[in-house]
């Protein structure tokens, strides 16, 4: 495990670098827009990102056919890339915290709490997606898994728009209300099994594969 | 003599290509060259014993465990050097030999170093930016440094230039003077599988045709001109393959010895090449 967690994270380094930018740019807008949305946006789309660039460098150099002949077994190579995804949301998130209290000590116009209101459950979005996406690609690979993952994100964003022309949705501050208190524990319970259930299914389809 | 690897009724079917009934042992302390021409199942063999691919019938043993539940100590101890570097391309070579460090608990680093340095090889460069010989000579420093008693390779010198391929059998023959170390090498560079082999094994069209000891082939093999009027003298079971053209038949024998009685004259060996070009090409028998 400790070798592929190298592995990536020597082949993404590149990549972090150019991230950190991006956070950092984005860090500015929100700071001088005053509304935390910007960054948080770039955070959640950035831990998505991650572990699909990294199954994609991966299949790109054909890196599975030679690393199930090393002392690893299919359960590492999916374990450490589900990994990947958690440690990329923990770290967006704590990055998140890291821009919001930098923002609160040089007297910015947002607060922590606020950040946190659109980070956390930014962070759980970028995990569902994940839970999506790795199953897809490891079943359909990196160019057509990116597509089908699109078309998997935009079904409910179109459903959602189609509800709110009908007049169908509930008022925001329901929603809201709803999230702070059963929804947010049915959410905070349901992302992790479902994370569980992602990880086990795209294990399954690893073992299947033949290279 | 012990298997190192051991292949009964092997069959993988693929669309248009099946790999059938291999039937093939690899001996323990040993260079068999697996030989046979461009997709006659050298890789499909290869992936097989590494359950890259599932056999459809059959079983593989590796090390004495079935190769479909390697454990993790056994896997230790098998390099492997695929035709093409699959290695990480953005890595440098000194960013590939510490993950691979953390990946085989018997990682030997004094000897990758010793190989980097034999094979010039800089820890700087990136592997996208190493010519694609100096790409095979990190795979092979890569598989040959941590302590494995299996190597299995690919077409692993297929695209080198002669000197380079020299220098690899060469590393390769030393591997060898460990007396339990085993090579299985597929190519269909013929002259690589003459300087090094110990056994040949011919695969074509799916099939295992032979399985022998490179000294024993040139015994046994022969290739001789003749008119076609002699040529129909021969018995059947003598003549391995043939070529007929408007003025004579070229007979790959097989039983020289008992071939020279019948032509009244010596029959001169045969080449691997010729061996390879008449089994296949030829009118094989």
């Amino acid at each position: 495990m400790k070798g592929l967690i190298l592995k990536d994270f020597y082949n993404m380094a590149k990549s972090f670098k150019f991230f950190l930018l991006i956070i950092l740019i984005y860090g500015g807008i929100s700071y001088f827009n005053g509304s935390g949305a910007f960054l948080t946006f770039m955070i959640i789309l950035i831990s998505m990102m991650v572990p699909i660039t990294a199954l994609s460098t991966d299949e790109k150099d054909q890196w599975d056919v030679l690393g199930l002949t090393m002392p690893v077994t299919p359960l590492t190579m999916v374990g450490e890339k589900f990994l990947l995804a958690l440690a990329c949301c923990v770290i967006g998130l704590g990055g998140g915290l890291a821009v919001s209290l930098l923002f609160t000590v040089t007297g910015g116009q947002i607060s922590i709490s606020e950040i946190l209101s659109t980070l956390i459950p930014g962070a759980f979005i970028s995990l569902l997606y994940n839970c999506v996406l790795l199953p897809v690609v490891y079943k359909f690979g990196c160019e057509r898994g990116r597509v089908i993952s699109i078309v998997v994100v935009m079904a409910p964003a179109l459903v959602l728009m189609i509800l709110e022309k009908q007049e169908m949705l509930p008022e925001l501050p329901v929603v809201l209300s709803w999230l702070k208190n059963t929804g947010g524990l049915i959410i905070l319970i349901a992302v992790p099994v479902l994370f569980l259930i992602s990880f086990f299914l795209s294990l399954h389809l690893y073992r299947a594969k033949e290279w | 003599m012990k298997a190192a690897v051991s292949c009964k009724n092997v069959t993988k079917r693929y669309a248009g290509f099946s790999l059938e009934n291999l039937n093939l042992e690899i001996p323990a302390g040993t260079i068999v060259g697996f030989v046979g021409e461009n997709g006659a199942g050298k890789t499909t063999t290869i992936k097989a014993i590494l359950n890259l691919v599932q056999p459809d019938q059959g079983s593989i043993t590796v090390l004495g465990e079935d190769s479909q539940r390697l454990s993790r100590s056994t896997k230790e101890k098998i390099g492997v050097v695929f035709d093409g570097c699959h290695l990480p391309k953005e890595l440098k070579t000194g960013q590939v030999e510490k993950i691979l460090s953390a990946m085989y608990s018997k990682w030997d680093a004094a000897c990758f170093q010793r190989l980097a340095g034999k094979f010039r090889l800089d820890k700087e460069k990136r592997v996208k930016e190493l010519s694609r010989g100096m790409q095979m000579k990190l795979a092979i420093a890569a598989a040959l440094s941590h302590q494995p008693e299996l190597l299995l390779l690919d077409e692993a010198t297929s695209g080198l230039d002669p000197i380079v391929r020299d220098e690899i059998l060469d590393i390769f023959l030393e591997f060898l003077q460990e007396e339990e170390n085993t090579i299985f090498l597929s190519s269909h560079i013929i002259s690589d599988i003459e300087k090094v082999a110990d056994y040949v094994a011919f695969i074509h069209k799916g099939k295992l045709v032979f399985m022998e000891e490179k000294d024993l082939l040139k015994e046994t093999y022969g290739l001789i001109s003749c008119r076609k009027e002699e040529a129909d003298q021969i018995p059947e079971d003598l003549v391995a393959g043939s070529r007929t053209s408007a003025f004579n038949t070229t007979l790959l024998i097989r039983g020289r010895e008992e071939a020279s009685k019948i032509f009244h004259r010596e029959v001169p060996a045969a080449s691997m090449e010729d061996i390879m070009l008449y089994l296949s090409k030829g009118d094989a028998r």
